[in-house]
């Protein structure tokens, strides 16, 4: 592929797709022009899926570096990982071909059995994060602190049925606080990241962002 | 043509933006010079990858759960800006950078940008891709663990979170913080900023990630685009003041424009 096919070629593409999506989103089109804009939509998710495939590679390139060096502290959390994914990219593999698709048992098995409750509890490890976070934040060193303490228990007790035990008042005051301070603070942040995308469009439409230049 | 309902101004505004923006990328290659607010987290970066290569560790770099075919990719493509400026400071100071992201089709980018970084630094040879770009997964938490262990048995010198971020901030933050290492977090999620605010050193807020993507560049033609975001900001406070004194005369400003 020549040099100006490899610079060029990508960012035509860019800038055709993202002028066609603005058209479709701002204007009126025809149907068959709509249906065409389903279609680059979707081709998103083609392609998203191919880049799994990638990722799955990726994935085992460094950590068979790993398994093979014998890095300590490191590589049998790698073997864990490499064996986990072979049998369940294999437990895919024969659901897909044997017609069953995600519902295999071996498949739904190691979804249901230990993917969803590993996930459920790294999230559930966020409370304790919360926790300390919140820690640091409510120390009340001075009246800012104290206010940023009021505010923080009048939200945690409005939005508890604890809270609404203790005085009713905690609720509606809460989304009083959320309504108006909280929305006003988010507002201006909210505008400027949107300026801030906007212009980010405009430099990827123009090739101006940093990872494509030369 | 003819407009969906409701967005015709909208689409002033931004072909406003477009204009006003392309107008100061010219002006700015033909010399003109803007000043530029100092963003300390910025600032903070070439401190942070300093101290990482005085306590000899690594640097650790993450983009957040976002990705690249969403509203929040252009989040996602101000932390890459971001990361190629990591990685050529890397680069400069001989540092170790390990960046970690959940998305399969980041990876050549990613691959390319610590690579160039290197490169561009005279030192090629740093550049090793099985350590330095990390793959993870694109499923939430178990992307959240996998920063986490790396976090903990590399224990980075200096942690940088750029991006789109959602649950997994505080988790990343709070873990930083845990290691020691000299913390800068920016995104423009607005629910996830107090978390970067409560547990880094330097966040940039908002906006500001899409500002040090451009400083990153160190291009005074991408700098300058940053005044058209200006001269929207000013134009969205004009529109907020009409509409707040038209508010109490029965006119809906915000209908009467965008619906």
């Amino acid at each position: 592929m020549s040099v100006v096919a490899r610079r060029y070629g990508p960012q035509a593409v860019i800038l055709i797709m993202m002028l066609f999506l603005i058209v479709t989103y701002f204007f009126v089109m025809p149907k068959p022009v709509m249906d065409f804009e389903s279609s680059v939509i979707k081709w998103g998710s083609v392609a998203a899926g191919f880049a799994m495939i990638v990722g799955a590679i990726d994935i085992l390139r460094y950590h068979i570096v790993y398994l093979v060096r014998r890095t300590p502290g490191q590589w049998f959390y790698s073997l864990v990982l490499v064996v986990s994914l072979l049998i369940t990219a294999a437990a895919g593999t024969i659901g897909i071909v044997t017609g069953v698709g995600t519902t295999y048992a071996p498949f739904a098995w190691l979804y249901n059995s230990i993917y969803v409750p590993a996930q459920a509890t790294i999230y559930s490890i966020l409370v304790f994060y919360i926790a300390s976070a919140s820690f640091r934040a409510f120390r009340v060193r001075n009246a800012p602190a104290l206010l940023l303490l009021i505010t923080g228990l009048i939200v945690m007790f409005g939005n508890t049925s604890l809270g609404y035990v203790i005085w009713p008042g905690f609720t509606p005051l809460s989304v009083w606080l959320n309504k108006n301070i909280v929305a006003a603070a988010f507002r201006p942040i909210i505008i400027g990241a949107g300026l801030g995308i906007i212009i980010t469009g405009l430099r990827t439409i123009l090739g101006r962002e940093l990872y494509r230049r030369e | 043509m003819v407009f969906v309902a409701g967005k015709g101004v909208a689409f002033s505004l931004l072909l406003i933006l477009f204009v006003l923006g392309y107008y100061y990328m010219k002006a700015a290659e033909r010399g003109k010079r803007y000043p530029i607010r100092r963003i300390r987290a910025f600032e903070a970066i070439e401190e942070a990858v300093g101290r990482a290569v005085e306590m000899g560790r690594p640097i650790h770099f993450t983009f957040g759960y976002g990705n690249l075919y969403s509203s929040v990719a252009p989040q996602y493509v101000a932390g890459i800006a971001v990361l190629s400026y990591i990685a050529r400071l890397a680069g400069k100071y001989g540092a170790r950078l390990i960046a970690t992201f959940g998305v399969p089709e980041a990876i050549p980018i990613v691959e390319e940008i610590v690579r160039e970084g290197y490169r561009s630094a005279g030192r090629p040879e740093l550049f090793k891709p099985e350590d330095n770009v990390r793959y993870l997964t694109n499923m939430q938490f178990a992307y959240a663990s996998a920063v986490q262990a790396t976090l903990i048995r590399e224990r980075p010198g200096a942690n940088i979170m750029v991006g789109p971020f959602y649950a997994e901030s505080l988790i990343f933050a709070e873990t930083g913080s845990w290691t020691g290492a000299l913390q800068i977090a920016g995104t423009a999620r607005e629910t996830q900023i107090p978390f970067f605010v409560l547990a880094c050193d330097y966040v940039f807020i908002g906006e500001e990630i899409f500002a040090a993507a451009a400083l990153a560049s160190g291009d005074p033609a991408i700098i300058a685009t940053i005044r058209s975001q200006d001269i929207g900001k000013l134009i969205a406070l004009a529109l907020i003041v009409i509409g707040l004194i038209l508010l109490p005369l029965g006119v809906n400003l915000g209908k009467l424009l965008f619906i």
